[in-house]
């Protein structure tokens, strides 16, 4: 080994043991500072060619006299730059390289003698952008120089593309994110559809009442020999029965409108969940449990609630009756003779708080599940049965209405809900 | 059935409009003295009926709702069809799916109207089987 391979090993060793604890932006300034160190150069550049016609170069470290400058913006042409991005190898012009490039106000005003740089590419040849050192004098040891200034390129350049890998992993992990929210907030729209779909099955089913008595009394009419009386009678229970129709309707509508205007609105929480229950029962589809259910249902009349969310709070309510009969049902697939089903709906009012208590003695939760169930995403049911969202959603909507829930439940006994909600007390109570 | 023995009708339904409504409609044959009519507004109230009221073999029929607080539609047409079997019953419901109407097949019911109701089906279908006249 000559001289200059002992010294260029040398320097490589020192420089590239810059503190092995940095990495990245940090570890090619501090390259770039040994550098000019090292090799007793003045200037050390390293920069990027700015897409996509790569007709300048952007500065990303320009130490100068020792110390860091603002980074700059130049043009290539007439440059030395060009002919290095030209290249894969050194450049080099070891002297007056002013005179070789006249129109380089750059090189003028540095005052630059001498002038090497590198390229550094991307891992299919394209380029990424260059080192290079420049300095007053003319180079001490050329060989020296292009060695170390060969090896350091590559080293840059790897440390670019590490730098745009993890750039590019941030941009799909923020891109992840937001498909992941795009696709909960999907679900979550799913899962308020699922439940405005068992509404809508329960509300259809009552808006045929109406519908029969209207269809029926007008075919009545039509009919010859029918009195004054029965005439006036019919006419009159159509009219009544196309105003119900109607509100069965302007319900449906409210709970299909999307986000309500969160208004605080006062309603009657009695009629709201006795509604709910009615709207539950109407659309039950296990005729098994429905049959065998014993319902125990305790709702004090005319409590009267400040809810922001009405249509919201109903989903609730059938919610947390639907959870209660799937967990009967299941329970009554299982002992189909001796299990006697039993649901327990509560509506009570005390210190300025209304309780909604809903208890049912179907196969309750394992005590494992019990703390998560309100989870984001977090279901026991089969595959294709649950999203995992309905008692998210549930506790969502709860503390949007300002109010609490509670779950107790023991492993094939019983499963009880206890909601809060703040309420003015009763009609008679509030004076309305 | 003779001449002289009108047919019963007895409806169950929670709507007492459905009563209503289906008086007006059989006014004609009533005043004929063609059927009774006798409307329930619950299960319990008609199951109460049939047990106190003397029977007249093959010419009574029950209508019934099935969607009804307490006592179903369903769990009336057992019981009758468990302790008054020649009554024949029909069932009137809202709910249109395959699985209320096999269901009420199985537990013996003669025929089954969605609501809202095709009055005119319903007449043809007493007539046929009652050889009475409704109009």
């Amino acid at each position: 080994m000559d001289g200059t391979t002992v010294n260029a090993l040398e320097i490589i060793r020192d420089i590239y043991n810059v503190d092995q604890l940095l990495s990245g932006k940090k570890y090619i300034r501090e390259l770039v500072k040994r550098l000019a160190q090292t090799l007793k150069v003045k200037f050390v550049m390293v920069g990027h060619a700015i897409e996509p016609f790569a007709k300048s170069v952007q500065t990303d470290y320009l130490f100068a006299n020792g110390k860091f400058v603002d980074n700059v913006i130049y043009g290539l042409e007439g440059t030395p730059c060009t002919e290095v991005l030209c290249g894969t190898r050194v450049n080099c012009y070891s002297a007056n390289v002013q005179a070789q490039f006249p129109h380089d106000q750059m090189l003028k005003d540095m005052n630059v003698e001498c002038y090497m740089g590198a390229p550094f590419l991307h891992t299919d040849g394209g380029l990424i952008g260059l080192l290079v050192i420049m300095d007053d004098r003319p180079f001490q040891d050329l060989d020296l120089a292009t060695a170390v200034v060969e090896f350091f390129a590559a080293r840059i350049g790897t440390e670019y593309r590490r730098l745009a890998a993890e750039e590019s992993l941030k941009r799909s992990n923020v891109d992840l994110e937001k498909l992941v929210e795009t696709r909960t907030k999907q679900l979550i729209s799913q899962e308020k559809l699922a439940t405005i779909g068992r509404i809508t099955l329960g509300i259809a089913h009552e808006l045929k009442n109406p519908l029969n008595i209207i269809i029926n009394g007008s075919e009545l009419l039509q009919e010859s020999g029918v009195d004054a009386a029965d005439r006036r009678r019919t006419l009159d229970m159509i009219r009544q029965h196309g105003l119900r129709a109607n509100d069965i309707i302007t319900s449906m509508l409210k709970q299909a409108r999307q986000d309500a205007d969160m208004t605080p609105e006062s309603v009657d929480m009695s009629n709201l969940l006795r509604h709910a229950l009615d709207v539950f029962l109407k659309s039950m589809t296990d005729l098994d449990l429905k049959a065998k259910l014993t319902q125990k249902i305790n709702i004090a009349p005319q409590v009267q609630a400040n809810l922001i969310d009405v249509p919201a709070i109903e989903r609730v309510f059938i919610n947390i009756i639907d959870n209660a009969a799937y967990a009967l049902g299941e329970k009554l697939l299982k002992s189909p003779s001796s299990f006697k089903p039993e649901l327990q709906v509560e509506l009570s009012f005390q210190n300025s708080r209304c309780r909604i208590r809903v208890r049912d003695n179907g196969i309750g939760i394992p005590t494992k599940h019990l703390t998560h169930v309100c989870d984001e995403f977090y279901t026991t049911k089969p595959p294709g049965e649950g999203t995992g969202l309905g008692l998210w959603v549930v506790k969502q909507n709860i503390e949007k209405n300002r109010g609490s829930i509670k779950i107790e439940s023991r492993e094939n006994e019983f499963t009880e809900v206890v909601i809060e909600l703040p309420a003015q007390g009763r009609v008679a109570e509030v004076g309305l | 059935m003779t001449a002289t023995t009108p047919l019963d009708i007895v409806m169950v339904d929670d709507e007492s409009s459905v009563g209503t409504l289906y008086e007006m409609k059989f006014r004609k044959p009533i005043q004929k003295g063609h059927i009774r009519f006798h409307f329930f507004e619950n299960a319990k109230d008609c199951l109460d009926y049939l047990k106190q009221s003397p029977r007249h073999h093959g010419s009574e029929v029950l209508l019934t709702d099935i969607n009804m607080p307490e006592v179903s539609g369903f769990e009336l047409l057992t019981k009758v069809k468990q302790n008054f079997p020649d009554i024949n019953v029909f069932m009137m419901s809202a709910y249109d799916d395959e699985s209320s109407i096999r269901k009420s097949m199985q537990l013996g019911a003669s025929g089954y109207f969605t609501k809202p109701v095709n009055y005119k089906e319903l007449q043809s279908r007493i007539e046929a089987d009652y050889g009475v006249s409704l109009s």
